[in-house]
């Protein structure tokens, strides 16, 4: 018999009989794929901060100067009829105002027929980054050129932490991050004056996709201060958009506040590395 | 509480039915049992990703992700150290000559570089054609020939160097 006769029997007679216990691979599988999509979700909004939100600044530039009022005072309420360039350029200094606070957002976001909420917090004056929720907590912090990012799976009852160089793309709004966004983002048009919860707002829709990504932006009529994103995504070869909502507060840094960049893993949880991004230059956290 | 999510809905028929199969054929791809059963869970969690956008038998994108995870990416991500563990040998009992060369064919396959062995693997236990190995793995048909080439001359070799080692083992393996 030829040598490849010989392997084709061979790997037959060595497989044969094997049995698969599915359901047990497919609920590891299935773990496995919630904890990377948390990871990677982590990592691109840490990475990523408000880019929403920055891309309407970036119009704002676009768009050029202002009609009216200053960059930092809000305009008049009897200000009914809103050109978008005014709008645009309201709400990004209202996002200038907001920086040093705690941003504060509810994300609802609805997947191939799943619907997860979660809660988030960025700290404009250190970039650090929280969330909680879909049962896992993660934690970016930052000391010097350095980011530590933590994330406990309660899932599986497991933790793992890295640290990275940090980008400096994580370090909050930068100009560098409006202007990014104010090229990729393109232009929003005005919807309309809506009441959203019952708050006056104003309504902003971009004009153009992303990457099959619509975005619709609600600012506060008075204030200018970010109210809501709703950003629709279809994936290639999808019928059905992903559909994320996200919902904001900007509040002071207050020690309760701060308290919430603060994450221990409990002491009965196991640490479990396997699952930390890959990513260049990171290293195990002590 | 989480139910099991609508977006998955049929994976686990589908791996119920066809699992057994897959597994087979991630076992010879990773070396073993242990590390095919991983590479085969990669796999799955790789599906879960795209699952609701996949029209008709889901089959093809998963082995062609087994294939593909096997040669590039499971080498780096893997928990393991390496694939290049030697096959398990609760399935190869002592006596002739035969069955100690198919065990050494085994080891020897479970040493060569992925892509020789996912070429191999393709090729004599899945019996695809030269072109259609290359299509599952993304590569030209000249790849998969000189794969194949080098990869039986290398078995030809390992299995010589076993064959005169055979006598201080008892079943064929290394002490």
């Amino acid at each position: 018999m030829r040598l490849d006769e010989e392997l084709s029997v061979a790997m037959r007679s060595r497989v044969a009989g094997v049995r698969l216990d599915g359901a047990a691979l497919v609920a590891a599988a299935e773990r496995a794929h919630r904890r990377r999509r948390t990871a990677r979700r982590g990592v691109a909004l840490a990475v990523g901060g408000l880019t929403l939100a920055a891309s309407v600044t970036g119009v704002a530039l676009l768009s050029g100067t202002p009609p009216t009022g200053t960059p930092t005072a809000p305009a008049p309420a009897e200000v009914t009829v809103r050109p978008v360039g005014y709008v645009v350029a309201q709400a990004s200094d209202a996002i200038d105002r907001n920086k040093s606070k705690v941003t504060y957002v509810r994300t609802r976001t609805t997947a191939n027929g799943e619907t997860r909420d979660e809660e988030q917090w960025w700290d404009g004056a250190t970039g650090d980054w929280r969330r909680h929720g879909d049962g896992v907590d993660a934690l970016i912090t930052h000391t010097g050129e350095r980011a530590t990012f933590t994330v406990i799976d309660h899932t599986t009852r497991t933790w793992w932490a890295i640290t990275y160089r940090a980008d400096s793309n994580s370090e909050g709004w930068s100009k560098e991050d409006i202007q990014a966004a104010l090229r990729k983002e393109g232009a929003f048009a005005l919807v309309g004056e809506e009441s959203l919860d019952g708050r006056a707002t104003v309504h902003l829709r971009s004009v153009v996709e992303r990457r099959g990504s619509a975005i619709d932006l609600w600012v506060d009529a008075s204030s200018y201060d970010l109210v809501r994103t709703v950003e629709r995504y279809t994936p290639s070869g999808g019928s059905t958009a992903d559909v994320s909502t996200w919902d904001y507060t900007f509040v002071p840094r207050s020690e309760a506040e701060l308290e919430r960049f603060r994450l221990e893993p409990p002491a009965d949880y196991r640490r479990d590395q396997s699952d930390a991004p890959q990513k260049s230059g990171a290293e195990p956290a002590k | 509480m989480r139910g099991k999510p609508q977006a998955f809905a049929g994976l686990e028929e589908f791996v119920a039915d066809r699992g057994d199969a897959l597994l087979a054929t991630a076992i010879l791809l990773a070396g073993g049992r242990d590390a095919g059963q991983d590479l085969l869970q990669a796999a799955i969690e790789r599906v879960m990703r795209r699952w609701h956008t996949i029209d008709g038998d889901p089959e093809g994108y998963v082995r062609r992700i087994l294939y593909h995870l096997a040669v590039d990416t499971w080498r780096r991500r893997s928990r393991r150290p390496e694939v290049l563990t030697a096959v398990d040998t609760e399935a190869v009992p002592d006596g002739t000559a035969t069955l100690d060369l198919r065990d050494a064919l085994l080891r020897a396959l479970a040493q060569l570089p992925p892509k020789q062995r996912a070429v191999l693997v393709l090729r004599f236990f899945e019996h695809l054609t030269e072109a259609e190995a290359a299509e599952q793995l993304g590569c030209s048909i000249g790849t998969v020939k000189s794969a194949t080439s080098r990869g039986l001359a290398r078995l030809r070799e390992l299995t010589n160097d076993w064959a005169v080692e055979r006598p201080r083992t008892t079943n064929g393996a290394r002490a």
